[in-house]
């Protein structure tokens, strides 16, 4: 910009960095909560780190069980 | 104005074809449901479609002697200046930073604008999934704060959500047009104010939103509509219109009253929306275009 000013520097950047947080957290969690089990998920706090059920989780909705339930996400363990 | 610029077609047809398609699309998708909501207001269907009755302005005056229907007017207008306001000032404010910053500026931008992509339904999903008082991480975080969160029983925990979920939408698209507009203000008039001494908060107000009034008033008609008119996914996969009916806008009752069957007070109810956008919109254009800087 025109002149330097090391303090609204910083202060744009720290706002561009909560705007990006709070843009970006409801899609995170939600990667997140679609790598557990429901019965993970719905325990509080949900983990917040991805699990090991992504492959499962994303076959299920994309191809379905086969089943009539309504949700595709496995339950449990 | 600068010259105009017009267009000269030599043939007396070609332009009516041109313009044929988008005539035959308003008219299927706007001017006829309209004509027809506009009949149905004024009849009375019975739930099976069976007998019409012409009732005249009955379902009006019912309208107005309902008190849950003037409770969502103030609902409505609670719920749109919330989120037309915060969407442009925090849209706003992003984009006046991210215009500012050198490095990194492409990702900033780029991670602000893609959440438009989402679906006003899945993003009523998304919040609803953190902010659930039982299994919703945010919730836990609130508790843990020592706030007692609960958007299932508290009328303003439950707007609160709505209108945080509907915010969240549409910073990315106002987002957009701030950028568009700032970039287009020429740099060397903020070089001038800064060489004479303004500082950047003085630059801003004088200079970059007086500039920006275009972009600040299109996306203000915009934001309104939004706020009336498609936030009905938000409020229908958020909160239901719930607690009770504290989150239910004009839209969402609309839909409720028609899957109800009630075909003519929610015919009526439409009406009355789209008379209120059209006033809102003449409003706007009247007094605040006056205001703007082309």
């Amino acid at each position: 910009m025109v002149e330097r000013r090391p303090t609204l520097g910083i202060l744009a950047h720290a706002v561009l960095i909560l705007g990006v947080f709070v843009v970006a957290l409801p899609v995170y969690i939600t990667f997140i909560a679609s790598t557990h089990t429901a019965a993970e998920v719905v325990q509080s706090p949900m983990p917040m780190l991805p699990g090991s059920h992504m492959i499962e989780n994303y076959t299920k909705a994309l191809l379905g069980t086969g089943n009539s339930q309504g949700s595709n996400a496995r339950w449990a363990e | 104005m600068a010259a105009e610029k017009r267009v000269f077609f030599r043939s007396r047809w070609l332009p009516w074809l041109l313009l044929a398609p988008q005539g035959v699309v308003i008219g299927v998708f706007f001017f006829w449901p309209a004509f027809q909501a506009m009949l149905q207001s004024l009849q009375q269907t019975d739930a099976f479609g069976g007998s019409v009755e012409w009732v005249g302005l009955d379902n009006f005056r019912a309208l107005w002697n309902d008190p849950t229907y003037l409770a969502s007017f103030q609902t409505t207008a609670v719920f749109s200046v919330l989120v037309a306001g915060l969407g442009i000032a925090i849209s706003l404010l992003l984009a006046v930073f991210a215009d500012r910053v050198v490095r990194g500026a492409a990702i900033y931008k780029t991670l602000l604008i893609w959440p438009y992509a989402v679906a006003p339904a899945v993003a009523g999903v998304l919040w609803l999934f953190m902010f659930s008082p039982s299994i919703g991480i945010a919730s836990y975080w609130l508790h843990a704060l020592g706030m007692s969160w609960n958007s299932l029983l508290n009328s303003r925990h439950a707007m609160a959500l709505i209108v945080m979920a509907a915010v969240w939408k549409q910073i990315s698209y106002n987002f957009l047009f701030f950028l568009a507009g700032l970039a287009s203000i020429p740099k060397s008039l903020i070089e001038a104010a800064a060489i004479d001494g303004a500082r950047p908060w003085r630059r801003f107000w004088s200079i970059q939103f007086p500039l920006l009034s275009p972009t600040t008033f299109f996306l203000l008609v915009i934001n309104v509509v939004y706020a009336f008119l498609e936030t009905f996914a938000i409020v229908d996969a958020a909160t239901q219109g719930g607690p009770g009916r504290d989150t239910s806008i004009l839209v969402y009752k609309l839909v409720y009253d028609f899957k109800a069957l009630d075909l003519g007070g929610s015919a009526a109810q439409s009406v009355v929306l789209m008379l209120i956008l059209i006033v809102l919109t003449v409003i706007q254009f009247k007094y605040v275009e006056k205001k703007v800087n082309y």
